[in-house]
């Protein structure tokens, strides 16, 4: 006949304590506890619970078992979330070349708008085609040149009626016989 | 493109799934189960908080630690809930109620017999110095002298004889006080 397991009985005898009021303890502690890091301050009160709890001991237990998958688990997601990020910068990347293409049009044809503007409210600038110069000048020399033109006509007139008057006629009109 | 059909969406379900059957092994493996935890709630539990938190954020790295707190909180929930489940009173005997001797094919002399030995237990545990009684405790709840030294604060080996000695004395009071011999 098998003799009692030691083990059984006391775990059966802590199992009824897991319904008295005791509190659970935390989330981090049961970590800590199942790390064996337990702060040394909660040693005695996280030994107490443990050994006076099965559900506590079985929690630690269990926590502790867990650890590698939870390790591995990690390590995936990490290079799950490592591939997702790679993947969404390369669909960002693809997505904006394109704009960026407009963008470039947009900037380059606001420029030559603004150039064109300016252009037109400044006038000449020295920059100006030296024709465009040159005609304007020409303008206002054939104005002044007519009017030097016919003033000389009317000079040399006089000119002529002086002399044709005065001099001439007066010679012409001097008797040649005489 | 669905969701479903999103391969890293399906990339995650899957590591998701496989953590959680590991989980769920290891829950049963642990006599959760007799503290009232359900596996298969829990195992949906944790897996619920886990793509919360990857959907929050994809890229986010997530260290084990923050796993393994996720699963403690999940676990510390479910046991609060059995406690409450437990104490609330019951119409009458029920196959879904705690019981502290749970084979079931035991006829009323072994329970009452069980019962007696775990007086015993007790009454021996309490008159073992306290120094011998926490790694006493410890170990009786399957914990291994590594763990019982780092929970007590002492070597390994000193962890070793507290708990030979200790066991050693536990087992000579019982048979003094007629609970006969017991296994570890």
């Amino acid at each position: 006949m098998n003799k009692p397991s030691l083990s059984q009985l006391y775990q059966s005898l802590t199992s009824e304590q897991t319904l008295s009021a005791r509190a659970l303890i935390d989330a981090d502690t049961a970590l800590r506890a199942a790390r064996g890091r337990v702060v040394p301050h909660e040693r005695d009160e996280v030994a107490s619970a443990l050994a006076g709890s099965a559900a506590h001991a079985d929690l630690i237990q269990f926590l502790r078992a867990l650890e590698p998958a939870s390790v591995e688990l990690a390590r995936d997601l990490a290079h799950s979330g490592a591939a997702h990020e790679r993947r969404e910068r390369g669909h960002r990347a693809a997505q904006g070349a394109r704009p960026r293409r407009w963008q470039f049009g947009a900037v380059a044809a606001g420029v030559v708008a603004a150039l064109a503007l300016f252009v037109a409210r400044t006038g000449p600038t020295p920059l100006q085609p030296l024709h465009e110069q040159v005609a304007a000048d020409r303008g206002d020399e054939i104005f002044n040149g007519s009017l030097d033109r016919s003033f000389a006509h009317q000079s040399a007139g006089d000119h002529i009626f002086r002399a044709g008057g005065d001099a001439a006629g007066d010679r012409i009109f001097t008797p040649r016989g005489g | 493109m669905g969701r479903s059909n999103d391969p890293n969406h399906q990339r995650l379900e899957q590591l998701l799934s496989d953590y959680g059957a590991k989980l769920r092994a290891l829950v049963a493996a642990h006599g959760l189960a007799r503290h009232g935890i359900d596996a298969d709630d829990v195992e949906q539990e944790v897996r619920i908080r886990l793509w919360r938190a990857i959907e929050r954020d994809r890229s986010a790295a997530f260290h084990a630690s923050y796993i393994q707190r996720v699963v403690a909180s999940t676990v510390i929930d479910a046991l609060r809930r059995a406690q409450v489940r437990a104490a609330e009173p019951l119409p009458e005997e029920s196959e879904d109620g705690f019981q502290p001797f749970p084979d079931e094919n035991r006829g009323p002399e072994e329970r009452a017999s069980g019962h007696q030995h775990v007086e015993k237990l007790k009454a021996c545990l309490d008159a073992l110095p306290e120094r011998r009684r926490l790694p006493i405790s410890l170990h009786l709840q399957g914990f291994a002298l590594q763990e019982i030294a780092d929970l007590v604060g002492t070597s390994a080996e000193a962890a070793r004889k507290l708990v030979s000695r200790g066991m050693d004395e536990l087992k000579d009071r019982l048979r003094g006080a007629g609970a006969g011999d017991f296994d570890e």
